[in-house]
């Protein structure tokens, strides 16, 4: 079974974020680590692998230093990975990152493509169903459990839906995102790491991948950013010390101004 | 007239509240009269799309297909696809929701269409809509809009606006028929409901949490009963969890959870590190303890001092009369 | 100068007072029966060395290790626990069993020694016999003396073991080891009654007017010398008999039984660890290592084999351990034993394949068991050989942690906050000197290095609220005292004592290697922190890689500011009594005590009350060995059993030095409180002083 998993590199979620001068994100500010989502979908991968038998590739679209994400994943088990990198990708946005992708994985074999469900800077969740579309696949989202029966060459998914779960199934090949729910990503071992340092990381450009420029960077954006800024920061709570029962009302004015009741 | 479209997500007794809430925004936005409001109904009946009326829908489309409740979004968004080639709408509002998550980036890719996800707010300007998104886990706010084609897709969250009630009167109905790509149509295989009738953490929009201050598994029941009133999860500190009065599933913390909700009540809990690297990031935070000197009180929103157990119970019946009234 | 005196005839055994007190030597043994004595002896002590050299051999096939240096401390050590058993006699009842035991032997084998010499030796070769005259009764009266010292210690401890029953004598594990024990204690008593019983026997025939100087026999020669000559001398023979063979038995046996530890114990005393325990070996080229910590059998040292085969089963670190204390798994006795029976199963001893050969991780030693040790060092202050059981863990932790990646999804999220943000807790770094704002504290870069002292913040203080109020009043002292200090503010990154702890040497030495870089980019000389974590890891580790300072723990810097009267403290308020708790890693770590009570004392005016296990034997709160990071879900909770403990003292305040210790406790006491129990109020010692400025 070829199984790829799409890879997106992000800053950590707790250091400060900065934007350069064209509001965009200014990357080189931050410590950037591999996508805490598509931590799960490489670790189901490895599962699968080790279950099944399985050739994992791992595809990501980003700047020279997204390596470093590649090779967490290499070092968790992940057989081969692919770099789509090429100043002309800077500033894509959802869709065009997402044909970038189909594009690349296009050119290699697959029975199955795992992704997170969404990145943790963008959090938008739009590009796996967007490859789904691309590539014309069946697409199952937010699986809190998978499995894969080659030989009927179906892939179900557990999901959560209100008053409990949904079990929806596709034909393969067939793309699946998957949520926290469904694994606990391994810490990768250091004799995984050093062996990671040693694999050959493939890197293609837009040429190399006969991509469409103008469907890519910032010129295809399909939207445009008008002003970035900082949310008021959280301004210092108020402190009440009340009766009960006008401490209770006043938690629920609270509750009324935030639209909770 | 063009159109503004909202896909109406249904639930077991017609459209979801998020539905409503959208619908509700987009007539807001057509007051002037610019734009047609209109919902978009697939897999309902006549009744749903009426409920979508009195939200402010001037007309619906209408497809009751039994189909679309054996297949998953992915016969929506061909169907919803459909209606737009034809029918070329200006923008349509979409839930965030995983089945709106779904339909917006199939539909996108589908027609090369702009996008904006997850947006906090919405308004016109000089003709077009602007959008505003959360970045980075909520540290940064993007003003964007959409361009090249329209419809221009946005989506948002469930509540994000309030649902109003403006009924149109005349509600137009165009029936339409269902459009199914078999090819990569994903089929809904079986529902298991759920052991208990619990809201998750990671899902909901309001968690009530309790900690070292509720002394016992037993009082943990009004936090229940307000997370009941409230629709929200019922969260635990790691003091709670350890002490054995919760199950770990709802630890909130470092060793637990880390949840992201709009409305973050802690009940009787400190605030130590461990708890706080769990929930720091909620919207909005509201802490009740008896103890003043409790570090959470430093990064809540509204924080009570005083004896949970009096405030508790009649902080759930004040919603329960506010709600029924 | 003696005279060759015949052995008595058969016969005449009434001797008057003007013979000399001499050893009757084979007196009643024939010929033959003395040729066997020195055949089999012979033969018992080949296979003796024998059966030592093939243990010897086993233990050398471990990987190298080196222990060679300090070699007068290694001897001292083996003088004053090897012989005069110091830690042994740390229990007395126990000691004194031991020692009655021990010196029973000693004096005995000694004994037969010089009645050798005396027989066989300088009579042959010099004609002369030492054991006569008043050297002679002295020798008798000595053995008899030491043969009743071995009856005791025997007794006693057949008593300990199936009368009284303490918990760390009834941890069956296997009962090849309960025979083993059993075999032991009837051996000696055997030894001891059946040495009495051939000398009561011969005195019973031979009635020397000497036989006063051999009290206990000489009380048995009264029961027997009613059968008559012939009958003693009949029951003479067949028992001494059967002595030799018992004792000759037992010292081929010794290798196979719990006898070895008479040179186990020895040799492993010698060899011991002579650095902090929690100083922990580290790995060179950790790059170009194939295997990290203990996998398999074979990844072991000699030195830990020969550990494993030290253990004489005293349970004395079990009783310590605060894991098996609050009903975990683990027990550092049973890690040791079962790692030693493991041994002799594998190639390594005998040298076949075995297909059906468990394997060391997972079915001998279990993850569970090697999680729940929080590293006090209790059980290694506790061995009486020397043994390192934490140690052993921690190769094992490096194992699962490194060449598996098998650790549990919060020590994951521990780790990779260290690696990602340099703090467990995985919290921005820009925030690490958010605690300080206000206080007028300079940073190193802003002190252009130039301060007499670093103030090492360490992760806790810097993040977490509870302690961020202890590095205040740290700095109020500082400041009050006017020391010149700075602290290093964002370029400060975690000491990496938890991934260490945790197995995870590669990610330490990554933080250890940047922290030193910084800090002999500054040229730091002078330390101190209010972390005993920090304090460790940075006194007595970070010099294996290069860095070398001066440390000290907040409770050493304050003692000594109050000492030198830089701090006017304000009347004592009458805030109640206080308890201390001594943190793992700042008393039974690096052996500092007083500090804290003198600050107690200059603080509240009155002296710290002692809680029932204190200094070396204080009772962890369960956050060491990254275990603050973990889930506690086995057993019941140790910071709870502590708590209990400090409320048990009737004191107002539960006084800490750790913020480990800060954050448990705090728990702990809470939960008692909810529980009904009485409210007590916890600080750090930092506080109490900053308190009365």
């Amino acid at each position: 079974m070829n199984i790829i998993v799409c890879v997106k590199q992000v800053p950590d979620t707790t250091a400060e974020k900065r934007l350069a001068a064209d509001n965009r994100l200014d990357r080189a500010s931050m410590e950037n680590i591999l996508n805490p989502f598509d931590e799960y979908a490489v670790e189901e991968a490895i599962r699968i692998k080790e279950a099944q038998g399985a050739n994992i590739t791992l595809v990501c679209m980003g700047p020279a230093a997204a390596e470093s994400a590649l090779r967490k994943g290499l070092a968790m088990g992940a057989d081969n990975a692919v770099l789509v990198s090429d100043p002309l990708l800077a500033g894509s946005d959802t869709l065009a990152t997402a044909y970038v992708l189909a594009c690349a994985i296009k050119r290699l074999p697959f029975d199955l493509i795992l992704t997170g469900m969404q990145s943790t800077d963008a959090r938008t969740g739009q590009v796996p169903a967007a490859i789904a579309e691309f590539l014309e696949l069946p697409m199952l989202t937010f699986a809190a459990k998978l499995d894969v029966d080659m030989g009927k060459r179906t892939a179900r998914i557990q999901r959560q839906a209100e008053g409990g779960l949904v079990v929806l199934e596709g034909n393969l090949p067939a793309l699946v995102s998957v949520t926290k729910a469904i694994n606990e990503p391994r810490y990768p071992a250091l004799r995984g790491i050093m062996m990671a340092k040693k694999k050959e990381i493939k890197v293609w450009n837009a040429t190399e991948l006969g991509l469409d420029t103008s469907l890519v960077g910032s010129s295809g954006a399909h939207t445009k950013v008008l002003a970035v800024r900082k949310p008021a920061p959280r301004a210092k709570g108020v402190v009440i010390k009340e009766d009960p029962d006008t401490a209770a009302r006043k938690v629920a004015d609270y509750l009324a101004s935030v639209k909770a009741i | 007239m063009n159109e503004l479209w909202v896909l109406a997500e249904l639930g077991e007794t017609g459209p979801k509240k998020v539905s409503l809430e959208l619908m509700s925004k987009a007539a807001e936005l057509t007051g002037e009269g610019q734009w047609l409001p209109a919902a978009v109904v697939l897999g309902g009946d006549e009744a749903a799309a009426q409920r979508m009326s009195e939200y402010g829908a001037a007309k619906a489309y209408l497809s009751q297909d039994d189909r679309f409740a054996a297949y998953h979004a992915t016969a929506i968004a061909d169907t919803l696809s459909a209606l737009i080639t034809e029918k070329q709408p200006i923008a349509v509002f979409i839930p965030a929701t995983n089945m709106g998550k779904d339909v917006i980036s199939r539909v996108a890719a589908r027609h090369r269409l702009g996008m904006l996800a997850d947006c906090t707010s919405v308004a016109v300007r000089e003709g077009s809509l602007i959008a505003t998104e959360a970045a980075f886990g909520g540290s940064l706010l993007v003003d964007c809009i959409c361009v090249g084609a329209t419809p221009h897709l946005l989506s948002f969250p469930p509540n994000t606006f309030p649902a109003i009630k403006q009924p149109t009167g005349n509600l137009q109905v165009e029936k339409v028929a269902a459009a199914i790509n078999d090819k990569v149509a994903v089929r809904i295989v079986d529902r298991l409901a759920a052991p208990t009738k619990t809201v998750s953490l990671e899902e909901a929009s309001i968690i009530v949490s309790g900690g070292r201050g509720m002394g016992g598994p037993d009082k943990f029941a009004i936090l229940e009963d307000l997370a009941q009133e409230l629709g929200a999860a019922v969260g635990a500190s790691r003091a709670a969890v350890d002490a054995g009065w919760r199950p770990y599933s709802q630890q909130v913390g470092q060793t637990g959870k880390t949840v992201k909700p709009n409305v973050y009540i802690a009940v009787g809990i400190s605030g130590a590190i461990q708890h706080k690297v769990g929930m720091q990031t909620s919207e909005h935070i509201i802490a009740i303890n008896k103890d003043a000197d409790a570090p959470i009180f430093s990064f809540c929103d509204l924080g009570v001092v005083g004896d949970l157990f009096e405030i508790v119970p009649r902080l759930t019946a004040e919603i329960k009369k506010r709600k029924g009234g | 100068m003696g005279c060759a005196v015949r052995p008595l005839s058969p016969g005449s055994h009434v001797l008057n007072r003007t013979t000399m007190p001499i050893r009757e030597t084979f007196w009643n043994i024939p010929r033959w029966a003395e040729y066997a004595n020195y055949l089999l002896g012979l033969l018992s002590f080949l296979i003796l060395i024998y059966g030592l050299w093939r243990r010897t051999r086993v233990w050398l096939r471990g990987r190298p290790a080196m222990r060679s240096d300090r070699v007068a401390q290694r001897i001292g050590g083996m003088i004053s626990d090897g012989f005069v058993q110091l830690r042994t006699l740390s229990q007395p009842l126990p000691g004194l069993m031991h020692k009655g035991i021990f010196l029973g032997i000693v004096f005995l084998f000694v004994g037969t020694v010089l009645a050798t010499l005396d027989w066989d030796i300088t009579r042959l070769l010099f004609d002369v016999r030492f054991l006569q005259g008043v050297i002679y009764v002295t020798y008798k009266l000595v053995l008899d003396i030491a043969g009743l010292l071995l009856l005791l210690g025997v007794a006693v401890a057949a008593y300990r073991r199936y009368v009284a029953r303490p918990k760390r004598l009834v941890n069956a594990l296997s009962s090849t080891y309960t025979r083993d024990d059993a075999y032991a204690l009837a051996v000696l008593a055997t030894i001891a009654v059946t040495g009495f019983m051939i000398e009561g026997l011969r005195l019973a025939v031979v009635q020397p007017w000497w036989a006063v100087w051999s009290p206990i026999g000489n009380l048995v020669a009264h029961a027997f010398v009613s059968l008559g000559e012939q009958t003693n001398r009949t029951l003479h023979l067949s028992i001494w008999m059967f002595h030799m063979l018992i004792v000759f038995g037992a010292i081929a046996a010794i290798p196979y039984t719990k006898f070895v530890h008479i040179f186990t114990s020895p040799v492993n005393i010698f060899f011991r660890n002579l650095n902090p325990p929690g100083a922990l070996e580290p790995i060179r080229n950790i790059e170009e290592a194939e295997t990290f910590g203990a996998g398999k059998i074979e990844d072991w040292t000699w030195k830990r084999l020969l550990d494993f085969d030290a253990c004489t089963r005293c349970g004395r670190c079990q009783d310590a351990c605060p894991a098996y204390a609050t009903n975990k798994p683990l027990s550092p006795q049973n890690i040791i034993v079962k790692l030693g029976g493991y041994l002799w199963q594998t190639p390594l001893a005998t040298g076949k394949k075995d297909a059906a050969l468990r394997s060391m991780h997972g079915e001998v030693i279990t993850a569970d068991e090697l999680w729940d040790c929080t590293t006090c060092a209790a059980c290694v202050q506790a061995c009486p050989v020397y043994i390192d059981q934490m140690g052993a863990i921690i190769e094992m932790r490096r194992y699962l942690t490194m060449s598996e990646g098998d650790v549990s999804r919060n020590l994951n999220m521990a780790m990779t906050g260290m690696e990602q943000n340099g703090n467990p807790y995985g919290l921005s770094r820009n925030q690490r000197a958010d605690w300080a704002q206000g206080l007028g504290v300079k940073t190193m870069a802003e002190a252009g290095g130039n301060v007499d002292i670093l103030y090492w913040v360490g992760c806790a203080a810097a993040y977490d609220d509870r302690n961020k109020r202890v590095a205040r009043a740290f700095v109020k002292i500082l400041q009050a005292a006017n020391v010149n200090f700075a602290i290093l503010g964002t370029e400060e990154t975690c000491t990496g004592d938890s991934a260490r702890r945790a197995g995870n040497e590669y990610l330490f030495q990554m933080l250890a290697q940047e922290n030193i870089a910084t800090l002999n980019g500054y040229g730091v000389k002078r330390i101190v922190t209010a972390c005993p974590h920090c304090f460790h890891t940075i006194r007595d580790e970070y010099p294996q890689f290069g860095g070398n300072y001066e440390v000290l723990h907040h409770s050493q810097l304050i003692a000594e500011l109050l000492a030198q009267g830089r701090l006017s403290l304000s009347k004592p308020l009458d805030s109640g009594s206080v308890t201390y708790h001594d943190p793992c890693y700042l008393g039974r770590h690096n052996n500092v005590y007083q500090p804290s009570r003198q600050i107690i004392r200059r603080a509240t005016g009155r002296a710290a009350i002692e809680m029932a296990r204190n200094h070396a034997h204080s009772f962890c709160c369960g956050a060491g060995g990254a275990r603050n990071w973990m889930e506690e879900n086995r057993g019941t909770r140790i910071n709870q059993n502590r708590a209990a403990e400090a409320i048990a003292t009737g004191a107002a305040t539960l006084a800490v030095a750790c913020p480990f210790c800060m954050g448990m406790l705090t728990d702990g006491l809470k939960a008692k409180a909810a529980e009904g129990q009485r409210q007590m109020e916890i600080k750090d010692i930092a506080e109490l002083v900053a308190e009365r400025l």
